[in-house]
């Protein structure tokens, strides 16, 4: 099948950066263990509300792992595909230029969740004590979770790789993405600990998709009832997504690609 | 002193084996077999002041990896190299303000900003005080005619413009010697010819000494007065390009064409012939001989029993054939 | 000096080259303005939440966070160059400037200007301002200023050896800008905090390998904190110089590598 031939592509092509991506989980350690020390020294001296201390350390802990699932490449690639032209010939495609991107994402999120999630969970179950939860249920809305961030995350960076095409260069919009994400996410901070109206954006915002949701589904501090918000920006983004590529279409023919 | 003196160049590389088997890609992440692979073997020659020299050979010959030893970039692994008298290796800065450098790829100057900008930052980084920029680009502008495209920005140029700044800005230290890498790719006829010009009134009227690597023999049939080829990290020949054609003979390429069809004997094959068969037509035959070893009656006899001769032309090789048969 | 007045040039010349592009310039600004405003917020609301960490209280580690802030762009505005090192190593830059004639180092620093302006106002601000508040409440007297000074600038150093070291290290590995993430990013993060946080290996990791600790932490123990001596303002100054003397040596024999093997 064409889609699983596009993600096992993109999947080999990760296996090629071994060493880098070493590195990157070292990091990716590195950067919990700092959040938690913090975390860590803030409980000694107050009350972590809901979470206390082990709850905070695991929170982080699980962020991290989470991390590299919503990681995607900036703007899925598009601009360079319209830059050489080649865009064309992904929009005759039969598959639809984004399922086509899409499934290419998928490839490289995988080799992501496999080659630096699944390791970070494991050291930071010995490390950091991550509880390793055995309720199936607790999985099944977890991973429910995930795939939602994912295609979420899939879907924002096809918006962006499409928008900059008429306006600023990907990497900027990216990297407002990115520091939104940041923010709001709940990457560092529950966003029930936020101030009021940093709380108030952040909840009507689709960010908490990649941190927030997962990580309480997984710690059970919330139900099931979060993933229809993730749901609602799922089918939201995925009709944006829709609506680009129409856009896509309609541009590169009047500009002849 | 000589300008450029080697004596047994020697440059080899290690070059990572991709590795193969079930597991390479993991295995990748441990160990990476490498082998030895000679770029340079051992090169002697020496470049006089005021020489136009020629340095061709096909792609990876070895051209850049010399050059890039020339100026203190690489290494040698064995061997020296001297361009007047200082090592490039050890006193790298010292020799970079005796030599300018133009790589037809990729340019020296200041992508966004006007040309001018260039020059003066040049300038500075080659500590010449304003009398001596001054003067030098107007002795260049002479030659380069810099004027017509001083203030705009180098993006904006075309490429026979980038590349005459480049010049200028390789010139500007008046250094003694000049190397360029392909300096007239990419342009057209026109600008090509004016190129050469400039490279030749900056060798005559300045003296400056030139080693010009090139893919483009008309480059070196019009400028250069000796050639050195190199293949395989070796050095084929290095004279003239007289010698260089009496070195290769002269292959000639006879155009016999016939007023009936041609009849090539069964035994062709096993003939034997002094000549090959390039080409072969209903009514017409290419034949390729040596006429340094052959003559043409030879030829002709041969070809003459294959049919009634209506008529016979002789064409000289370009010069390109020549040389690829030092290769 | 002369280096120096080349040098110069060259900085202006990269920032010219710039401002052609007006769009992206200002958008750079704009963006980067953004990035570290939102990485402060970050810091701002965990302190707003909890008024102190381990005794250290809002002030203080604004203070922190100001020291090492500004240190980092003061080094950024000078040498990005060799922060963002591996596409020298991949696109065959280094070949172009090693026919410049100065030292490859010199001509990594000038080959690239970053715009620093609103970041470094940003960490200013917040430095002065926490200055300020400290010493309106008697925490500090006059010294600081000099002692903050001494510091920032020592800091800046310290980061410049360790971004000379993680590019050198490039000659080998190549692949340097995952490595940065690790000795730039994460140590930089982890010293937006007080030390005493950490685990003892990390505090070693930040003292004996990227000494990201000497920059702020040190300093601030004893000026702001009292905690020390004032061994302390002269700890950092010299571990700058033996961090520079290390980290060019290794530059060094990287770039000895690198004419030997090439790429």
């Amino acid at each position: 099948m064409l889609a699983w031939v596009l993600a096992r592509g993109m999947f080999e092509s990760r296996l090629q950066y071994s060493a880098s991506h070493a590195v990157r989980t070292a990091a990716s350690v590195i950067f919990g263990l700092i959040y938690a020390s913090i975390w860590k020294g803030i409980g000694e001296q107050h009350a972590l509300g809901a979470y206390g201390q082990a709850g905070m350390t695991a929170y982080i802990a699980f962020n991290q792992v989470i991390l590299w699932i919503s990681f995607t490449r900036r703007g899925l690639g598009l601009e360079e595909r319209v830059r050489t032209g080649q865009i064309a010939l992904d929009l005759a495609r039969p598959t639809g230029l984004f399922a086509f991107a899409a499934w290419q994402e998928a490839g490289f999120i995988l080799y992501n969740a496999l080659f630096t999630s699944a390791p970070l969970y494991l050291v930071y179950a010995l490390l950091l004590g991550l509880p390793v939860q055995r309720d199936p249920l607790v999985w099944l809305w977890t991973v429910t979770a995930l795939a939602a961030s994912a295609f979420a995350s899939v879907c924002i960076a096809y918006l962006i790789g499409v928008a900059a095409l008429w306006t600023v260069e990907s990497r900027w919009l990216d990297l407002f993405n990115y520091t939104l994400n940041f923010l709001l996410s709940g990457f560092l901070i529950p966003i029930e600990w936020m101030p009021g109206p940093l709380r108030t954006v952040a909840e009507w915002s689709p960010y908490p998709l990649f941190q927030s949701i997962p990580a309480q589904l997984y710690l059970g501090k919330a139900g099931p009832e979060r993933l229809l918000q993730s749901l609602f920006w799922c089918v939201l983004l995925a009709l944006l997504a829709a609506a680009a590529t129409r856009i896509v279409k309609r541009k590169v023919e009047v500009q002849g690609g | 002193m000589k300008m450029v003196e080697a004596d047994g160049l020697e440059k080899s590389f290690l070059v990572p084996v991709p590795a193969k088997g079930r597991f390479r890609n993991l295995r990748g992440l441990f160990v990476r077999p490498a082998r030895k692979v000679q770029a340079v073997k051992s090169l002697h020659f020496s470049i006089e002041r005021g020489e136009f020299v020629g340095y061709i050979g096909p792609n990876g010959a070895g051209k850049s990896t010399t050059i890039k030893m020339l100026c203190g970039i690489l290494h040698p692994t064995r061997g020296t190299v001297r361009v007047d008298g200082l090592s490039p290796q050890k006193q790298r800065q010292q020799v970079m303000r005796k030599i300018g450098v133009v790589f037809g790829q990729r340019t020296q100057l200041w992508w966004d900003l006007p040309l001018k900008d260039s020059f003066d930052i040049l300038a500075a980084m080659y500590r010449l005080d304003r009398t001596h920029k001054r003067r030098q680009l107007d002795r260049l502008d002479e030659v380069l005619k810099l004027r017509e495209f001083w203030d705009m920005p180098v993006r904006k140029l075309s490429l026979g413009q980038r590349m005459r700044g480049d010049l200028a800005a390789a010139l500007l230290h008046d250094p003694e010697l000049l190397v360029l890498d392909e300096p007239t790719i990419g342009l057209d006829v026109v600008a090509k010819r004016q190129i050469r010009d400039h490279l030749k009134e900056l060798n005559g009227r300045f003296g400056k000494t030139v080693l010009l690597t090139t893919h483009d023999m008309d480059d070196i049939e019009q400028l250069c007065r000796r050639v050195m080829v190199i293949n395989r990290g070796e050095l084929l020949f290095d004279g003239s390009i007289d010698r260089l054609r009496e070195r290769i003979g002269l292959p000639t390429v006879i155009r016999v064409s016939y007023r009936s069809e041609v009849r090539l004997p069964d035994d062709l094959p096993a003939r034997r012939l002094p000549f090959e068969l390039i080409e072969r037509g209903p009514r017409e035959v290419a034949v390729g001989c040596n006429r340094s070893e052959t003559s043409a009656m030879d030829v002709l006899r041969v070809v003459g029993e294959w049919g009634e001769v209506d008529d016979v032309r002789m064409e000289e090789p370009a010069f390109e054939d020549v040389v690829h048969r030092v290769y | 000096m002369n280096g120096l007045r080349i040098a110069c040039m060259l900085y202006a010349a990269n920032v010219r080259a710039r401002m052609q592009y007006r769009f992206n310039f200002l958008l750079f600004t704009l963006f980067a303005s953004v990035v570290t405003v939102a990485e402060f917020m970050t810091l701002a609301v965990v302190l707003h939440l909890f008024g102190s960490i381990q005794g250290w209280s809002i002030w203080e580690i604004g203070y922190l966070y100001g020291v090492l802030m500004t240190a980092k762009y003061v080094y950024r505005a000078f040498a990005s160059g060799v922060n963002n090192f591996e596409p020298y190593l991949v696109n065959g830059l280094l070949d172009q400037l090693l026919l410049r004639p100065m030292p490859l180092l010199m001509a990594v620093i000038t080959s690239r200007t970053r715009m620093v302006g609103g970041e470094l106002l940003q960490s200013l601000a917040v430095l002065i301002l926490c200055i300020v508040r400290l010493w309106r409440d008697g925490r500090v007297d006059g010294w600081i200023v000099p002692e903050t000074a001494l510091a920032v600038l020592s800091g800046a150093v310290i980061m410049f050896s360790v971004g000379v070291a993680t590019a050198a290290a490039g000659f080998w590995i190549t692949r340097v800008d995952d490595l940065s993430v690790f000795t730039d990013n994460a140590a930089t993060t982890a010293c937006q905090y007080p030390l005493s946080l950490y685990p003892d290996w990390l505090r070693t990791f930040l003292f004996a390998v990227v000494p990201y600790g000497f920059i702020n932490y040190v300093p601030a123990m004893y000026a702001v904190r009292g905690a020390w001596g004032i061994w302390a303002i002269g700890v950092t100054p010299a571990v700058a110089a033996a961090a520079l003397a290390a980290s060019l040596a290794l530059w060094r024999r990287g770039v000895a590598k690198y004419q030997s093997a090439g790429t």
